[in-house]
C-alpha cells in the first residue's frame, strides 16, 4: 500500500494558489468516507479565504461518462470542480481515461475518493495515473472543529 | 457644568460611539473569521515578514457563556518579534459580533520598545476617563490609551504592516 503525502484543505488550497489555479491540473484526494463531507466542505471554505473561489462539487454518480468536457467545463470562471468518487464507475473512470486532456483543459480539477475507489481509479486508469498532477492523502482542518458552519 | 463633568461625558460618548460601531461590526462566522486571519498570517509567511505558517492557529473553541474564542498562541516575526492573540465572539439575532478582544506583540530585545498591547474590553470600565473599553498599552505602561475599535483583521493588519516593523526602532 502506498503512503501518499498528507495534506489539509488549508495546505492544499495555498498549494493551488502557488502552482496557479488556472494552470491545468489533477489532483487526486484521497480520505476517509466519513470525513468526505468535511474536507469537502473545509476545501469550499478555503477556496473561498484564499482564492476568492468557488468550488463546484459533482458527484461522480451525476456525471455522464460520454459528457465529462460539459460537466467540468467551466461554465463560470472562478470555480474549481471537485469530483466526489463516491462509487466505483468504471464506465466514468474509462471515460477519464480516454479524455484526460480535457479534464484539466479549464485549470485545476479535482477528485475525492476514499482510497479504495482511488487505488481502483489509478489502477484502471494510466493515462490519467500518469496525468495526475498529484495524489494526496487529505484530512480535515481540525482547527474549527464542529464550529465550522 | 464643571470642566470635570464635561470631559466625563465626553468620554461616555466615546465609549458610546464604540459600543455603536462594535454592534455594526457584524461577523460571518467566528470560523470564517478563524480562516480569514490564518490566511493573512500565511502570506505574511510568504511575504517574509513571519516565519512559518501554523495551520493550527488561530484555534476556534466554544467558552463559558456560549462565546466562541479564536486564540492564536504564537506567531513569530522573522524580526524576532511574536504575537499572541485572542478575540471572543458572542451571536446575536443578527449575527455574530465580537466582545473582547486581546492582541500582545513582544518586540525584540533591541527596539526600545519591549511591547504593544491592543486590548477591547468585555464591558465599560465605570470611569472611561481612565480605562476606555478599547485602548492601547506601550511597553509596560499602565496607562489606557484610547484606541479605536476595528474588526480584528484590520488590527492584524495594522500589527503586522506598521506596528511591528516600525515601533521602538
Amino acid at each position: 500500500m502506498i503512503d501518499f503525502s498528507v495534506t489539509t484543505p488549508f495546505r492544499l488550497v495555498r498549494m493551488l494558489a502557488t502552482a496557479g489555479y488556472n494552470t491545468p491540473s489533477i489532483y487526486l484526494l484521497i480520505c476517509e468516507a466519513v470525513a468526505l463531507e468535511a474536507v469537502q466542505a473545509d476545501t469550499e471554505a478555503e477556496l473561498k479565504v484564499q482564492l476568492g473561489l468557488s468550488l463546484r462539487s459533482l458527484p461522480a454518480s451525476g456525471v455522464r461518462p460520454e459528457r465529462i468536457e460539459d460537466a467540468l467545463g467551466s461554465e463560470a470562471s472562478g470555480t474549481i470542480p471537485l469530483v466526489i468518487l463516491d462509487q466505483w464507475l468504471p464506465k466514468l473512470v474509462a471515460s477519464f481515461d480516454r479524455n484526460v486532456v480535457l479534464l484539466a483543459t479549464n485549470g485545476t480539477v479535482l477528485l475525492l475518493g476514499t482510497r479504495e475507489i482511488a487505488e481502483r481509479t489509478l489502477a484502471a486508469a494510466p493515462n490519467l495515473r500518469n496525468r495526475v498532477t498529484d495524489v494526496l492523502s487529505i484530512r480535515p482542518d481540525q482547527v474549527f472543529g464542529d464550529l465550522s458552519v | 457644568m464643571s470642566i470635570e463633568d464635561d470631559l466625563l461625558r465626553l468620554a461616555r460618548e466615546r465609549e458610546a460611539r464604540t459600543d455603536g460601531a462594535l454592534l455594526e461590526m457584524l461577523l460571518e462566522t467566528p470560523a470564517q473569521l478563524g480562516r480569514e486571519l490564518r490566511a493573512y498570517l500565511a502570506r505574511q509567511v510568504d511575504h517574509g515578514r513571519v516565519k512559518r505558517t501554523d495551520e493550527k492557529a488561530p484555534r476556534l473553541t466554544t467558552i463559558q457563556g456560549g462565546l466562541n474564542e479564536l486564540v492564536c498562541p504564537r506567531a513569530e516575526f522573522t524580526s524576532g518579534a511574536r504575537l499572541e492573540f485572542s478575540i471572543q465572539m458572542e451571536e446575536n439575532q443578527r449575527g455574530w459580533l465580537v466582545r473582547r478582544f486581546k492582541f500582545h506583540l513582544y518586540l525584540p530585545r533591541e527596539r526600545s520598545i519591549k511591547m504593544v498591547r491592543i486590548h477591547l474590553n468585555g464591558e465599560s470600565w465605570h470611569d472611561p476617563q481612565v480605562v476606555p473599553r478599547c485602548h492601547l498599552h506601550i511597553g509596560n505602561s499602565q496607562a489606557h490609551v484610547p484606541f479605536q475599535v476595528m474588526d480584528p483583521r484590520l488590527i492584524l493588519l495594522v500589527i503586522c504592516e506598521h506596528v511591528e516593523p516600525d515601533f521602538g526602532i
